[in-house]
């Protein structure tokens, strides 16, 4: 049965609508370059960055110069409002917003923080007022008119797919009929020096899955679904183009950031996704994998597949070496590509594949492909053991 | 939708942990977390990278769960790890060359204290973290009160929020009275049974929305869910917002609890454990329904409803 | 001055790694630093490689070349000696 989904809006290095995103997909070819407009930078780290400056979104969404607006809410406000088109509150149904973020206003604050800090400079204290993750998701659903019922997930990578799942679990215990979910991280310092503090960041273009991948590169965007009940639905008139089935969350309770070798959190993630869809494992048509392209990542994963599907994969793939690793937004990104393959019966291709890794038979699709798909399957694995799994079906 | 609490434990800036809410509100407030011995629960490995907030919020997890099983950890904080953000910042901010420790970096992001939770546990169950300000620990409450009645279990649901040196630094700076920061840790355990429970949670809401829409707001989240008119408001401001609630509710008996535990984003939770106490009778202050009315900023607004089991 | 490197080392490791718990004297100069001796895990593998650079000048930009220097504190000593500038 699962929850009807009624809207898609998706900013991303590949693009600043889901069309021109489905058209990078396609092509096969990957946005991810040197990063640049970001002050202090420690190295010059490739990544995937949307293509808009803050003035050129500012501008778009006609956010006043006096407001003091995070990179991460612009995002937000771009993506959501695609996928919120030819929606409109009302009285009769019950609506969220459920975002998410890891970074929230840090790359607003680490620049005041720099100039505090170096030189006693307190100009830009009330650009702390925006740094706290809800700031942003306020600042959105202001934009939106929603008043109800607002929620932030940070759980790390998982955190967009944790909020898709709460959406969908909120409006099934009938507690609202309605939600507009997903989330959004802009690139910043913090992230950038943090991953390169772990040693995980390739200074090269990533190869997930691939056996010799050093690293992630990270990304910025946002995505955002719209989830309906059938209720909401008869009264928005709204078409599902597919509905979210199947989901779940576990913790790989194994260590603060690497993913334990049997893969235990994700295993438990897939099944239970599996589980609520109501589906057997051959059942899957697609799986857009979480695929990182660090070491420890892609191996967990790929152990966590094999435990699942046995040797015999579905067909699947990563596509963050398109996007970069979005972090708190990857869920959501990845959600929307996961609705697109159904809605277009295609599977995208894993970029930047040669060589399969020595230890799993784990070889990833790369081209792009049309199959008969019913069902997906969405991985995200994140930091503090939090791993999440959606399914969408037709 | 309604869920009962069955225990729970706060660490704050008074002697919580060992003695509760009631019976330490009227005492002094300490200038940091009394923190409880933690090296009885937590193994050496693990303690040595927690910083202090991430030391209350396992300690106080791990009090208020006791024996249970759990298969839920979800947690409510507005700021998450500051100490630990602060400590990264000042790597990267200070030293232009040279490669940077991650320690700070890994225990910095919002979800630690869940996971670092559920490592201490080895507990594989849904975990969750929710940092939407001044409502973090309802949002963190209206997961886990659908949680336990999905899956029929004991949930671990807390509110956690640290004020740092710095913090109070910058407070003052930008005008603000440092005597109104607070800052803990309150972890409840939730689940679908009314045997043996402590009191109910009967709703939770969060809005949006300036006062002259407050009082309707109410009415409506008490008319929905069949609830009466509670006989106690505990009410939490942040000290520099007044949303004119006194007036509209005047004729019930109202108890400004931030002023008890100070002002950090989530401390709903300790409002909440606070409710609960009252209404088992623990104290001087006599009530059966409680609404807790959390007013962080100026515009959102966290509902609570408590009463007998 | 191998003797006074290695006293130095232990007191170092404590501190770079938080072991709190651990008194800086009581760790065995050829005592495993990873898997069953000390235990510590692929984060402190981080620090440690850090701590060479902070303190010795010392870069590592492999892990896995870590792995080799990182086996005991021993080990640690002698690749300082062996590269100090």
């Amino acid at each position: 049965m699962g929850v009807a989904v009624t809207g898609i809006g998706i900013v991303s290095a590949a693009g600043l609508t889901v069309s021109e995103n489905l058209a990078m997909l396609k092509s096969g070819k990957s946005p991810i370059r040197k990063i640049e407009g970001i002050q202090n930078l420690r190295k010059p780290y490739i990544g995937g960055q949307v293509s808009l400056s803050d003035e050129v979104l500012r501008k778009e969404l006609a956010v006043s110069t006096e407001k003091i607006v995070p990179r991460t809410a612009l995002l937000a406000m771009k993506a959501a409002s695609e996928a919120w088109t030819g929606h409109k509150t009302s009285d009769e149904i019950r609506t969220a917003v459920i975002s998410a973020t890891s970074i929230g206003g840090m790359e607003l604050s680490e620049q005041f923080y720099r100039q505090f800090k170096r030189a006693n400079d307190f100009a830009k204290l009330n650009w702390l007022s925006v740094h706290d993750n809800g700031a942003g998701t306020n600042i959105l659903s202001d934009f939106l008119g929603i008043n109800t019922w607002r929620f932030t997930v940070s759980t790390a990578c998982s955190s967009a797919a944790n909020a898709i799942l709460l959406g969908a679990r909120m409006i099934q215990n009938n507690v609202i009929d309605r939600a507009i979910v997903g989330g959004a991280d802009a690139l910043c310092n913090f992230t950038l020096n943090g991953f390169d503090s772990l040693m995980i960041y390739d200074s090269e273009w990533c190869k997930p899955f691939d056996d010799r991948r050093k690293g992630l590169n990270l990304g910025e965007g946002a995505a955002y679904l719209v989830l309906e009940s059938e209720e909401s639905r008869k009264i928005s008139g709204k078409n599902s183009i597919c509905s979210v089935s199947g989901w779940a969350n576990a913790n790989d309770a194994w260590h603060q950031t690497a993913s334990s070798p049997e893969g235990r959190g994700a295993t438990l993630a897939i099944t239970g996704a599996l589980q609520k869809a109501g589906l057997t494992s051959e059942k899957i048509g697609y799986i857009n994998a979480h695929g990182t392209a660090t070491p420890n990542n892609d191996l967990s994963e790929a152990t966590a597949l094999n435990n699942v599907f046995g040797n015999n994969l579905p067909p699947f793939s990563s596509t963050k070496a398109v996007t970069g690793h979005t972090l708190a937004a990857a869920g959501a990104i990845e959600a929307v590509y996961s609705v697109l393959a159904i809605r277009d019966q295609i599977i995208f291709p894993n970029l930047n594949f040669e060589v399969p890794m020595k230890e799993k038979t784990c070889i990833p699709v790369t081209t792009l492909t049309s199959a008969k798909i019913d069902h997906v399957l969405s991985n995200s694995f994140g930091f503090g053991g939090n791993t999440s799994s959606l399914v969408f079906s037709k | 939708m309604s869920a009962y609490i069955h225990s729970y434990c706060t660490i704050s800036r008074r002697e919580t942990f060992a003695r509760g809410i009631l019976a330490t509100m009227n005492e002094k407030r300490s200038e940091t977390i009394i923190h409880p011995d933690f090296t009885m629960v937590i193994k050496p490995e693990l303690i040595r990278r927690m910083s202090p907030m991430i030391r209350m919020g396992v300690g106080a997890a791990l009090a208020a769960k006791g024996e249970r099983g759990i298969d839920g950890i979800i947690v409510g904080t507005g700021l998450g790890c500051m100490e630990n953000t602060e400590k990264f910042l000042d790597q990267f901010v200070m030293k232009d060359e040279g490669i940077l420790a991650p320690t700070a970096f890994i225990q910095s992001t919002h979800n630690t204290v869940a996971g670092q939770i559920a490592l201490t546990l080895g507990n594989t169950c849904y975990n969750s973290t929710y940092t939407q300000r001044g409502v973090s620990f309802e949002n963190a409450l209206t997961d886990a009160m659908m949680l336990c009645n999905e899956i029929k279990s004991n949930i671990l649901v807390g509110g956690i929020d640290e004020c740092t040196p710095l913090m109070t630094q910058l407070g003052i700076t930008a005008g603000l009275d440092s005597k109104i920061y607070g800052e803990g840790a309150s972890f409840l355990v939730l689940n679908d049974k009314a045997d043996g429970a402590l009191s109910k949670v009967s709703g939770c809401f969060n809005f949006s929305g300036d006062t002259s829409s407050l009082a309707s707001t109410v009415s409506k989240f008490l008319d929905n869910s069949g609830l009466k008119k509670p006989d106690l408001i505990l009410f939490g401001d942040s000290g520099v917002t007044t949303s004119g609630l006194l007036d509209l509710l005047a004729d019930i008996k109202t108890i400004n609890y931030s002023d008890i535990c100070g002002n950090y984003m989530s401390n709903s939770a300790f409002a909440l454990q606070m409710a609960s106490e009252i209404i088992e009778g623990k104290g001087a202050i006599k009530a059966t329904k409680v609404l807790i009315v959390h007013n962080f900023s100026d515009a959102d607004f966290g509902l609570i409803y408590i009463e007998k089991p | 001055m191998m003797e006074n490197l290695i006293k130095n080392l232990k007191t170092e490791i404590v501190e770079q790694l938080n072991l709190e718990h651990i008194k800086p004297e009581s760790i065995g100069t050829d005592d495993a630093l990873f898997g069953d001796g000390l235990g510590l895990d692929s984060i402190d593998a981080l620090e440690l490689i850090v701590l060479l650079d902070q303190n010795y000048r010392l870069a590592i930009t492999d892990p896995e070349e870590g792995r080799k220097i990182f086996k005991s504190v021993r080990s640690m000593a002698e690749f300082i000696q062996a590269n100090k500038k």
